[in-house]
């Protein structure tokens, strides 16, 4: 069966595959053995550079030329270690001597120097980030390193010349740890293995073998039980779980066991004294070795076959396999899962095979169909599900369609089964069969996309600019917006803006707003930002026009010194705190006058200026009034720091001040009463000195009232005079201040004054208000007609107010007469009632 | 009268927001801490959360931010400030000198209602960023009583009609957006004026006024019985602080105000002249209750101490409360409190001739009469002249400024600046470059900014006309039984948001466009937005937002009016006001 011709067998049902997942796009010109090779797992892509520890050094200062292709072989890019980028590590390029590449788990390649320097590029070759292992590791070069996982991250080891051992655990945030001392002597060989957190280091040194960790102070020295004891390990290799470690010695003899080096699984003879040129695992089940034109694979328990290379090839290892990259094809070896052993394997009488046959019979309208559903009828289920699983581990679309059919085939039989394991398969080995073709270049097995998970998939195919096929995967597999589609959207604008293009800022703007729209999760912001980056000012600011939260927008304005535009949108907003920080901001940045006339153009913003000027800094609301020639204003600014000095001096220069910027103003009204404030202040400035009494914060009338309060009736007569005081309000004032301070002589002398202007009302009132009833009782009956009652009754005197409503012959003065009777007036209350009825009254 | 209260909409789940809101601001600072409050926040932090609530939430002793830091006894310390420059000075100068000698003190600070970016800033310049832990507290609009809310922003009406900064209306549109989300988006909005504009959701109709649609009101001298309270004793956050003499006490008390208090309820919105007359009745009635229990037998004693007796005493007591606030109010009226009425009703309807009105305030400017006392006549005379001649104000403004003092210059370029005082510089006077004439001076620029200044010849006397907000003379009002709202002013005048609310009410459905023609003569433009035709309207519930403070006059008259309509109405304002404290808000001080 073509499906199995591939399979070689390597012990009890154990089987292994190998077959070409790609034949290499860039030809068969690359001989790989000249050159350094770096694969990425999970289908990565590959770096290539000359390897020059192959050829004489010539000493030139050539700076490494780094190819990137993908798995496929279709190139990606080539660059050059752009010495400028290592700027901030080394004030100059020096020798830079390229040792390692290596990918990070977010396909970011990994250039380790033999200075100790680290760069890493994406794999546009763009220049991410740099950092080095250290001052030691600098001084002394180093002689070998390792770019490894680690927990959760990828970290970069180095050995230098002087046997030391660096270890950075987490490329992004580089710090270097220094693991314990070696003793001196060549190192053969040495690699890190990963326990849980932390990362230990094994080194082969001489005949020992050392392990070294970062807690413990000495290295602690590992026995590997040999069958001939005495070799060197002159290479080792750890399996991509980190739990299995095979050894090779000197002498040829393979150890695998685990990584403690305490279980042996096996030895094996590969009876050769050459060093191969590469050792790996395939999966956790065997160990590659890579010879000059042959691949050896070693299981575990000690079985090995052989495949022939056709040229110089290079091993990638997966945690499900190994990857063999050659010249001209790049194969998959891996060991058959067992469930497709037991589907696919010859004679197999699994329910799953025997479904898988029912399938085929049934197609060929062959009886023979029933028979074998027969067999399987009561395990109907395990079957279909095998079937399932063995075309999610097929790499062929072809053999994927017929273990499928055999599956739904299965499946009818049975309609209570959830049909999502079937639907999910489907839909994933769509997504796998896409992303596996050349022209994307992910050779993704099955079990590392379980792994790998579908948002990191989709975030390398973005990654890789793929952005068409990221899409319609995402649409295919309806995936929230928020996680799918918006998000690859927004990747593919700050993509784009990067872009050098032909088309104006605005129409890649456009662009950019008509495919994205409003989308949720897409932020203009992010991608303005990413423009801005990219130094395309331009561009940022027409697409930071399309971001809708006014908080962002302003403030990307602002950075992009948009200070006009960022204005414009913050008032707009109507959010006055946003306001108030571009304003804070312009005044930082402009010069006091050109702020002025910017914020000038903007009414609302000029008001809050001010405002915010009124608590903090006058000074500059004088400046912006001066610049508006707004005299007026000015002279009311003048008028508040007048009252906000106690001093005399200042004070009355204020107001003067205040006096001539009306008159500039030609406010009239204002001028005058300025003018006549500075009349007063001057007077009381004076009465204060001859009196010794506080009078200048007092009004007018204040002022008058308390000369009187004092029985200083000349000085107010003074100030009467001198201020105009009509003779009505100053007789109110005179009334209100004797009654206040019980100057009842001055007030009779005053009512004895012919010329009242004001009636005695005020003078009843005033009383009545002091309490004296018995001196309001003195004017009531000088009042006038109409009011004589109503005053007569707040004196008291009922009486009286009776007699004179009864002269009036006035029903409502009567009435109100009795409305003030309390229950002591009962004769007057009676008599009021009598006078009352008589129907002669005035109503 | 009782309004239709029974339409669904508790408004009491409001507080109960704030308060969740609150308490998940004192959670962040978990365990015992002291609480140090803004006097500002107080009031409203009483209508928020109880002692207990706060206590419940660690909070441990309450103290009002002062100039002198309280002893530290906790280890955490909680502000609760308005974004305010003095308070916030204060603050910082409590948190430098705690600093030295209490190291470990956590100092939390909680900006009300948002932490604005100056705030940062000046914290930042006082070097003490990261010394203390900054949160915001937003309040929602806090039910003072079943139809009435307020944010208790007081400064609202000065900083946005005066200088301009509209800040507080991100706050009421939050706050209206509050509303929506708990009630349903709201079909039919009016909103009209420059403030009304920026917040722009069982809820039917949604009006939204700026105070200055509407001087007059609070101009006037409020005449029902919570506005006469207000005016006389102050009603802050729904509480008045009555002094010994009401309480019959040594100290002051302060006292709820609000529907739960059925007697109260039924006499607030009463023409003050009604209330005293209503009382003495009821008092009557409760006491010959009390005289039947003469009469009684053993076991119907028994039954009316266990039931009736409790009721009736508080009843007692409360009637007794409000009878003595009565006294309290017409011994402190003015004497000449029927001049004051005469001349304000006057002014209003055009009645008496102005000379009358400029001789009263003369004569109250020499009796030394408060100031903004004199400021609100004033501002009432000038408003219902549309405006004063130059030799009118000069005159006056001279007399006031004698009277309380030259600074007061200020005062009154700040009403001019609001409109509330307008003089029409006469074109003869060539001296003259006013603020008409000079559009570009900061004055007018400023003009432009709060408020659109209404066109020449539409003034107040203009769109009073046109909005028919004078009642006809010769109707006369029932003030014991009122059936129109303007029975709060005697049937002299109608508030502007009573008049346009109740004419959009009268119709089903959608404004119509002869309501929204007649809304151009006040200040400010309109925005209303109707649900399509025929799509589903919830029960009548009408919110009535005013932008800058309302008042219990108002909300009088709005009450009437949802007795008359039959529409639930809920008022929510800044906060509330009367006409005094719209006045001195804008006193230079």
């Amino acid at each position: 069966m073509a499906l199995i011709s591939d399979w070689t067998q390597l012990g009890d049902d154990v089987f292994y595959r190998k077959h070409e997942v790609y034949s290499m796009d860039w030809g068969g010109g690359i001989n790989l053995a000249d050159f350094m090779v770096a694969s990425a797992p999970y289908g990565g892509p590959l770096a290539l550079t000359r390897d020059e520890s192959r050829f004489t050094k010539t000493h030139q200062t050539g700076k490494p030329l780094i190819f990137i292709f993908s798995s496929s072989g279709k190139k990606i890019s080539s660059f050059k270690i752009d010495p400028s980028a290592v700027y901030f590590v080394d004030k100059k390029w020096t020798s830079g001597f390229l040792l390692t590449l290596g990918w990070s788990r977010g396909e970011d390649l990994v250039c380790v120097q033999e200075d100790g320097a680290v760069l890493l590029y994406d794999m546009f070759g763009n220049y991410q980030h740099t950092f080095n292992m250290g001052q030691e590791a600098k001084d002394t070069h180093i002689q070998s390193s390792q770019v490894f996982t680690s927990y959760r991250e990828t970290g970069v080891a180095v050995l230098t010349k002087s046997n030391r051992i660096f270890m950075v655990n987490n490329i992004h945030e580089p710090k270097t740890r220094k693991y314990p001392d070696l003793p001196g002597g060549t190192v053969n060989c040495w690699c890190v293995v990963r326990e849980e957190r932390h990362s230990n280091v094994l080194v082969s040194q001489g005949r020992d073998l050392l392990l070294l960790n970062h807690i413990d102070e000495r290295p602690q020295a590992l026995y590997p039980q040999w069958n001939e004891p005495g070799g060197s390990v002159v290479e080792m290799a750890v399996s991509s779980n980190s739990r299995h470690i095979a050894l090779l010695s000197d002498s040829g003899k393979l150890w695998i066991g685990s990584s403690d080096i305490r279980i042996k699984y096996c030895e094996y003879d590969a009876k050769s004294q050459v060093k191969p040129r590469q050792l790996a695992w395939c999966g956790t089940g065997a160990v590659v070795l890579l010879w000059e034109v042959t691949l050896e694979v070693v299981s575990v328990n000690g079985e090995a076959t052989s495949y022939y290379l056709d040229s110089s090839s290079h091993l990638a290892q997966e945690a499900d396999g190994v990857r063999v990259v050659g010249s001209t094809c790049h194969d998959l070896l891996q060991k058959v899962p067992q469930v497709v052993v037991d589907t696919l394997g010859i004679g197999s009488m699994a329910p799953g095979a025997l479904l898988l046959d029912a399938s085929k019979r049934f197609q060929e309208r062959s009886t023979q169909a029933n028979d074998c559903l027969d067999m399987i009828k009561d395990s109907m289920e395990e079957a279909v599900n095998q079937c399932l699983q063995a075309a999610q581990h097929q790499y062929q679309p072809q053999a994927q369609k017929m273990l499928l059919r055999a599956a739904l085939f299965g499946k009818s039989f049975i309609p209570e089964m959830n049909p999502e394991p079937c639907k999910k398969t489907i839909f994933t080995l769509r997504v796998l069969n896409a992303v596996r073709d050349h022209r994307v270049g992910l050779p993704l097995t099955w079990s590392q996309m379980e792994h790998l998970t579908l948002p990191v998939l989709l975030d390398r195919l973005v990654h890789r600019r793929f952005f068409p096929l990221a899409l319609e995967i995402a649409n295919f597999l309806k995936i929230p917006e928020t996680d799918g589609t918006s998000r690859i959207l927004a990747h593919w604008a700050c993509f784009k803006v990067l872009q050098p293009s032909q088309k104006s800022d605005e129409h890649i703007a456009k662009e950019i707003n008509s495919k994205l729209g409003y989308t949720p999760g897409i932020s203009y912001t992010d991608i303005a930002n990413r423009a801005d980056q990219a130094g395309r000012k331009q561009l940022a600011i027409k697409l930071i026009e399309y971001e809708c939260r006014a908080k962002e927008q302003v403030l990307v304005l602002m950075r992009l010194g948009e200070d006009q535009t960022a204005l414009r949108r913050a008032l707009q907003s109507g959010d006055t705190d946003l306001i108030y920080t571009v304003l804070c901001r312009l005044r930082q940045k402009l010069s006091s006058g050109d702020f002025l006339m910017l914020i000038r153009n903007f009414p609302v913003a000029q008001a809050l200026h001010m405002r915010s000027c009124q608590d903090l800094d006058t000074e500059q609301l004088r400046d912006i009034l001066v610049q508006e020639d707004d005299f007026l204003g000015q002279g009311l600014l003048r008028v508040k720091e007048a009252y906000n000095s106690s001093r005399a001096d200042t004070r009355l220069a204020a107001l003067q001040g205040a006096a001539e910027l009306f008159r500039r103003a030609k406010h009239e009204t204002h001028l005058q009463m300025t003018e006549e404030q500075i009349k007063l202040y001057r007077w009381q400035i004076r009465l204060e000195e001859n009196q010794q009494k506080p009078y200048t914060d007092k009004s007018l009338h204040d002022t008058i009232h308390h000369l009187l309060l004092d029985g200083q009736i000349k000085e107010a007569e003074k100030l009467r005079t001198e201020f105009k005081i009509s003779e009505k309000r100053y007789w109110w004032l005179r009334v209100v201040a004797h009654a206040q301070a019980g100057h009842w002589d001055e007030l009779a002398a005053l009512a004895k004054n012919k010329k009242n202007p004001i009636g005695f009302e005020p003078f009843v009132e005033v009383c009545l208000k002091t309490g004296n009833k018995l001196e309001a009782q003195k004017y009531a009956s000088r009042v006038k007609e109409e009011n004589k009652v109503s005053c007569l009754i707040k004196c008291g005197l009922l009486e009286e107010a009776t007699k004179i409503a009864h002269e009036q012959r006035s029903a409502s003065s009567l009435a109100e007469v009795l409305a003030a009777c309390g229950p002591q007036h009962q004769a007057l209350q009676s008599r009021l009632q009598q006078l009352l009825s008589d129907p002669s009254l005035k109503s | 009268m009782s309004p239709p209260q029974s339409l669904g909409l508790d408004v009491e789940i409001l507080r109960r927001l704030s308060s969740d809101r609150l308490v998940r601001v004192l959670e962040d600072a978990p365990g015992a801490k002291d609480l140090i409050i803004d006097g500002d926040l107080m009031k409203m932090l009483d209508r928020i959360a109880g002692a207990t609530l706060l206590r419940s939430h660690g909070v441990d002793k309450m103290y009002r931010l002062e100039r002198v830091p309280p002893p530290v006894q906790s280890s955490q310390r909680v502000y609760l400030v308005r974004p305010s420059l003095l308070q916030l000075k204060i603050l910082a100068d409590h948190v430098h000198s705690d600093h030295a000698a209490h190291p470990d003190l956590h100092v939390h600070v909680v900006v009300v209602p948002r932490l604005v970016s100056w705030v940062t800033g000046l914290l930042e310049e006082e070097g003490l960023y990261g010394a203390l832990t900054l949160h915001e507290f937003c309040p929602d609009f806090i039910p003072l009583d079943d139809d009435l809310l307020s944010l208790e922003m007081t400064s609202f009406f000065r900083d946005a009609f005066l200088e301009g900064d509209f800040s507080g209306c991100v706050d009421v549109a939050r706050a209206i957006n509050t509303l929506q989300g708990l009630f349903g988006q709201i079909p039919y909005v009016l909103a009209h004026g420059r403030a009304a504009k920026a917040v722009m959701p069982e809820i039917s109709h949604l009006f939204i006024f700026d105070r200055d649609a509407d001087y007059v009101t609070p101009l006037l001298t409020q005449l029902t019985y919570e506005g006469a309270l207000d005016d006389h004793f102050g009603i802050n956050a729904g509480v008045v602080e009555f002094p010994g003499e009401v309480v019959g006490q040594d100290a002051p008390r302060k006292v709820p105000l609000n529907s739960k208090d059925t007697i109260y309820d039924n006499i607030r919105n009463k023409h003050f002249a009604s209330v005293s007359s209503y009382l003495i009745t009821k008092a009557k009635e409760v006491n010959a209750k009390k005289e039947q229990a003469q009469n009684m037998t053993a076991s119907q004693m028994k039954d009316f101490v266990a039931n009736e007796l409790r009721t009736l005493q508080s009843c007692h007591a409360t009637l007794a409360l409000h009878l003595r606030a009565c006294e309290s109010i017409t011994k402190s009226v003015k004497q000449d409190f029927e001049t004051q009425l005469t001349t304000e009703h006057g002014l209003v309807t055009g009645a008496s001739n102005a000379g009358q009105a400029r001789k009263f305030l003369k004569n109250c400017l020499a009796r030394m009469q408060p100031l903004t006392d004199n400021l609100r006549l004033f501002c009432l005379y000038s408003l219902t002249q549309d405006g004063l001649s130059p030799k009118d104000y000069k005159q006056l403004a001279s007399q006031m400024l004698a009277a309380h003092g030259h600074k007061h210059l200020i005062t009154l370029n700040n009403l001019r600046q609001l409109n509330l005082l307008c003089a029409t510089e006469s074109s003869a006077s060539s001296t003259g470059v006013n603020r008409d004439s000079s559009g570009t001076n900061i004055q007018g620029r400023l003009a432009q900014v709060t408020s659109l200044l209404p066109k020449k010849g539409q003034g107040w006397r203009a769109a009073a006309k046109r909005l028919r907000l004078i009642p006809d003379p010769d109707k006369t009002i029932d003030l014991h039984n009122p059936s129109d709202p303007s029975y709060v002013f005697n049937g002299a005048y109608t508030p502007v948001m009573a008049k346009v609310v109740g004419e959009a009410l009268s119709v089903r459905g959608a404004f119509t466009q002869t309501l929204l023609d007649s809304l151009k003569v006040l200040p400010g433009t309109t925005i209303s937005r109707a649900a399509p035709p025929g799509s589903p309207v919830g029960p009548h519930v009408a919110l009535v937002v005013m932008m800058g403070g309302v008042t219990y006059t108002e909300v009088a008259a709005l009450r009437l009016l949802a007795v008359t309509s039959g529409t639930r109405i809920i008022v929510a304002s800044t906060s509330t006001i009367n006409g005094d404290q719209l006045v001195s808000g804008v006193v230079h001080k």
